[in-house]
């Protein structure tokens, strides 16, 4: 009864894939603590767990071991639970069962006697079905997105149904399922051992007292939290830059996983996270623009510093004398380009990245600062010609427009429209003429033409008649 | 983005009907190569007997005033007198016999060609007259002989408004040399004797004459329609603004006409959106001149449907630039109703966070409405200062930022959003935990107001 494994597995998606199994990741609150932590040990009992290994099989060393290590760990630590799931123990050898995977022991606090008493009932004698059975497992881990699942994998073979690990672990990681599970190899040649590249972390082991160094470790990983940190670095190499917002993206799905403001702890160091190591990273620095660092993954159990380079400075324009209520329009574009990198606004210190930028105030007329530099942590000041306000009154409803004059050039900054009687804007200082010609007119030379200032803070007006 | 029409016309020739007087400065060359003979007659004598049919021609025309300036006929060429020149007789209403009779009578051509220091002496020739149209008439054998610029002196002058740019006639002089005199005005070298009588005559019959024009802003069937938008009027040599006049309908509903002063060459600026710009008009004397732009414009209002209160607290502007063109032609309030050139063009709202609607298309058939989703009203606040940014969630579920909050004081902002879902996040100054950030997700709804506090 051979099957195509793969094709079982691509339908179990479909099934899946709106289940929401616990072992995807959920974009939740970031947590400084995970809850309860799950570890799954996935147990190889195919008939090759009979042979012996120093005078003992190997299903005996691997059953001693693993109970020995979850008594230990259920001693010391409440938060902890165990569930074990077996492979090639129901079916023997000659069935060719590729389905014969089975959770034989479900989660629970204090399981250990559960796992014992099971694993002495089990006679290994089967196939050995991996890939199912990993893929199967994610549905044995509770509904928790506040849990901290591991899976460890004991065998002593490779996949020898047609399941392939290396394309399941990619379509589990697109879709944000994968557990990256550890690897125990019983006695596995070099070339066995390559087939596991792909889906985990592999542990080696040689012998009995390898098996338990592996067994430690993994579980020291599984239990131990992995910690983060991540340095801004300003020019000069310096990681203290802080205060900017950033988003960790999953570098597959591009779905958002955490958000968080970049914070100095007490020692005005940045503060650890505490980051699922599952999976692959795309961290968003929304710093304007924003700094993006693609591909971060993170070593489970260990402590990650990921450094980006992100060198800022402040830009402010402001009046010359701040009046406290004159507002405009800040556009800044990069140097030379054409659209809108942000808009703010007069008086407001924004930050930027370190560079060029061309400057656009939204005043009458507009304002343009080019080739604008910002500096590392330097707050560049723009100084602007405080608003006068200009009031025109015309004697009857007409067209009227107002021109900046420089060098003999005409150049339209403002048109009135709907204009009765009078209008007031507020104009930069400087040298205009304001036109104006009354609706009805028949003769082009009934235009009449004024030159006027503007000061600061003055008014000016200019009356047709 | 200004659009450049090579029309490459020449205006020319008008006179205001508003009896405004047209004094004619002529500047004689009485220098001693003038005695020189030309084909049967000497230059001076050529010279003389136009300047006397010109006078006999035009003494009885209204509204215009003769004067002569000579230069080199006071001291011999070997002196090399450069300050040699006269004002022989100033301007008059009836001055015509006593120019002749000097002509005639008083000048004897004997020194050199100081035509710089000339055209400078020229400012006290004309009377205080603001209305005049001056004008100087040059009349010469010879270039420069003395240190001066006689160009630059040129533009001074007609940057000073002393007056229009000048006309120089050359009387057959080596090319060689002439070129050095095109530059002060608009020069011509007379090669044969007989023509120069006829060639100053219709000269000055030009610049007396009435010439008129109008300009045709044209919609996109060519048809004359376009109107109301302000042209400005360059002296194309000074660059000087010369006028500025709102495109007018005549009572038949056609571009009215247009006196334009006669000397000049023109360009003319176009106030649309974009702006359009004719440069080098020429216009033929003693006719009405149509001057045709194509200016087909149509109307854009871009629109959102707020409570006027709201409205006028948000003042939403929007940018606007040509269709894949980087360049801004026009930043303008919404609600407004603009004109622009027909043509396709890029908007760029400056709401939060902004808006782009891509090739709109204005067409002269009708108004382009556009219209944005109404804002929602986000009052964000926050007791204790902090840090923390506001950010939009676009359709994939990423998060760009939109707004920073100030550090430093206490957050209490009201900003209107578009209608969408949005995300904060916002931690408390001192903090030393990054995961006491706090992260808010809301939906902002069309004129809705949502209170955050971030506590």
């Amino acid at each position: 009864m051979k099957r195509n494994l793969i094709q079982t597995v691509l339908f179990l998606f479909c099934f899946f894939a709106g289940l929401n199994t616990s072992a995807q990741i959920q974009r939740g609150k970031y947590e400084n603590q995970y809850g309860v932590q799950r570890i799954l040990l996935i147990v190889d009992a195919s008939g090759s767990m009979k042979t012996n290994w120093s005078g003992r099989t190997k299903w005996d060393i691997a059953k001693e071991l693993i109970t020995q290590t979850i008594d230990s760990i259920e001693k010391v630590n409440k938060q902890v639970e165990f569930a074990i799931r077996l492979f090639g123990h129901q079916s023997p050898r000659v069935e060719e069962n590729c389905q014969d995977s089975k959770l034989e022991v479900p989660f629970r606090k204090y399981n250990n006697l559960n796992i014992i008493n099971k694993l002495n009932e089990v006679i290994p004698q089967g196939h050995t079905p991996i890939a199912y059975s990993i893929f199967e497992c994610l549905n044995d881990f509770p509904r928790d997105p506040n849990a901290k699942n591991s899976i460890i994998l004991v065998t002593d073979g490779v996949e020898n149904c047609e399941g392939d690990v290396c394309a399941l672990s990619l379509q589990l990681e697109k879709r944000r399922i994968t557990m990256k599970p550890f690897i125990i190899g019983m006695g596995l040649t070099e070339e066995e051992k390559g087939a596991f590249d792909c889906i985990g972390t592999y542990y080696d082991a040689a012998d009995q007292q390898g098996f338990k160094n592996s067994m430690n470790a993994v579980m020291s990983q599984a239990m131990h939290n992995t910690t983060t940190t991540v340095n801004l670095i300003q020019k000069g190499g310096k990681p203290i830059e802080t205060d900017v917002e950033m988003s960790f993206y999953d570098h597959h799905s591009g779905a958002l996983v955490y958000n968080m403001m970049h914070t100095m702890n007490e020692d005005q160091r940045p503060d650890t996270l505490l980051l699922s190591p599952i999976g692959t990273y795309d961290l968003k620095i929304h710093t304007i623009p924003a700094v993006v660092k693609k591909g971060i993954e993170l070593t489970p159990g260990r402590h990650n510093t990921i450094g980006v380079n992100v060198h800022v400075g402040g830009l402010q324009v402001n009046w010359n004398r701040p009046d406290g209520k004159s507002k405009a329009n800040v556009l800044v574009r990069a140097c030379q380009e054409d659209s809108t990198l942000h808009l703010t606004e007069v008086s407001r210190l924004q930050k930027f990245l370190t560079g060029y930028y061309d400057i656009e105030v939204l005043t009458i007329p507009t304002k343009n600062f080019d080739s604008v530099e910002i500096k590392q942590s330097e707050l560049t000041q723009l100084k602007l010609p405080n608003v006068g306000m200009f009031r025109i009154n015309v004697p009857d409803k007409g067209y009227a427009s107002v021109y900046k004059v420089k060098k003999g050039e005409y150049t339209k900054v403002y048109e009135f429209y709907n204009l009765i009687d009078y209008a007031v804007i507020p104009m930069l200082p400087g040298n205009y003429a304001v036109v104006y010609q009354a609706k009805g007119n028949y003769e082009s030379e009934e235009t009449q033409h004024r030159r006027f200032r503007i000061s600061p803070f003055k008014p000016t007006s200019v009356t047709f008649n | 983005m200004i659009l450049f029409i090579g029309l490459n016309l020449w205006l020319q020739s008008q006179s205001s009907p508003n009896a405004q007087t047209t004094r004619i400065l002529f500047v004689l060359d009485a220098s001693s190569s003038m005695l020189d003979r030309w084909e049967k007659h000497n230059k001076w004598e050529v010279a003389k007997g136009a300047l006397i049919n010109v006078l006999d021609t035009f003494r009885h025309e209204y509204g215009v005033e003769f004067a002569l300036r000579v230069y080199g006929d006071q001291h011999v060429a070997k002196l090399r007198n450069c300050e040699d020149t006269r004002l022989v007789e100033g301007f008059s209403k009836t001055n015509e016999e006593r120019i002749k009779s000097k002509i005639n009578n008083n000048i004897y051509p004997k020194g050199i060609t100081p035509i710089a220091y000339t055209l400078e002496k020229c400012v006290n020739d004309f009377p205080n007259d603001p209305n005049a149209r001056n004008i100087v008439i040059l009349l010469t054998d010879g270039n420069e002989v003395c240190q001066g610029d006689p160009c630059a002196i040129s533009m001074r002058m007609q940057q000073k408004n002393v007056f229009l740019r000048p006309f120089i006639i050359a009387m057959n002089i080596p090319e060689d040399f002439f070129y050095t005199l095109e530059c002060i005005g608009v020069a011509s070298n007379v090669k044969k004797e007989k023509d120069f009588t006829k060639h100053l005559t219709t000269l000055v019959r030009k610049t007396v004459s009435e010439t008129t024009a109008q300009i045709d802003l044209l919609d996109v069937e060519g048809q004359p329609s376009e109107t109301g938008v302000n042209l400005t009027y360059f002296n194309r040599v000074t660059s000087k603004v010369v006028e500025n006049y709102y495109h007018t309908m005549n009572a038949y509903g056609l571009p009215d006409t247009i006196y334009l002063e006669a000397m000049n060459d023109y360009d003319i600026k176009v106030h649309t959106y974009p702006p359009l710009k004719v440069n080098a008009v020429e216009i033929l004397a003693e006719k009405h001149n149509k001057i045709p732009v194509k200016a087909a414009q149509g109307e854009l209002i871009v629109k959102t449907d707020m409570d006027p209160s709201d409205f006028a607290k948000a003042k939403f502007k929007y940018i606007l630039r040509g269709y894949e063109e980087g360049e801004i032609i026009h930043i303008q309030d919404l609600n407004v109703k603009t004109k622009y050139l027909v043509g396709a063009y890029d908007l760029e709202i400056l709401t939060l966070p902004r808006v782009y609607l891509d090739r709109v298309d204005i067409s002269q058939v009708k108004t382009t409405r556009l219209e944005i989703p109404a804002p929602g009203l986000a009052k964000i606040s926050a007791g204790s200062p902090g840090v923390g940014a506001l950010f939009v969630i676009n359709e994939k579920g990423q998060l760009e930022k939109i707004y920073d909050f100030e550090t430093g004081k206490p957050i209490r902002e009201n900003l209107y959003l578009q209608p969408g879902s949005y995300m904060l996040m916002y931690r408390k100054q001192g903090e030393t935990r990054a995961t006491n950030t706090i992260e808010k997700t809301f939906t902002i709804e069309s004129n809705k107001t949502l209170n955050i506090n971030l506590y």
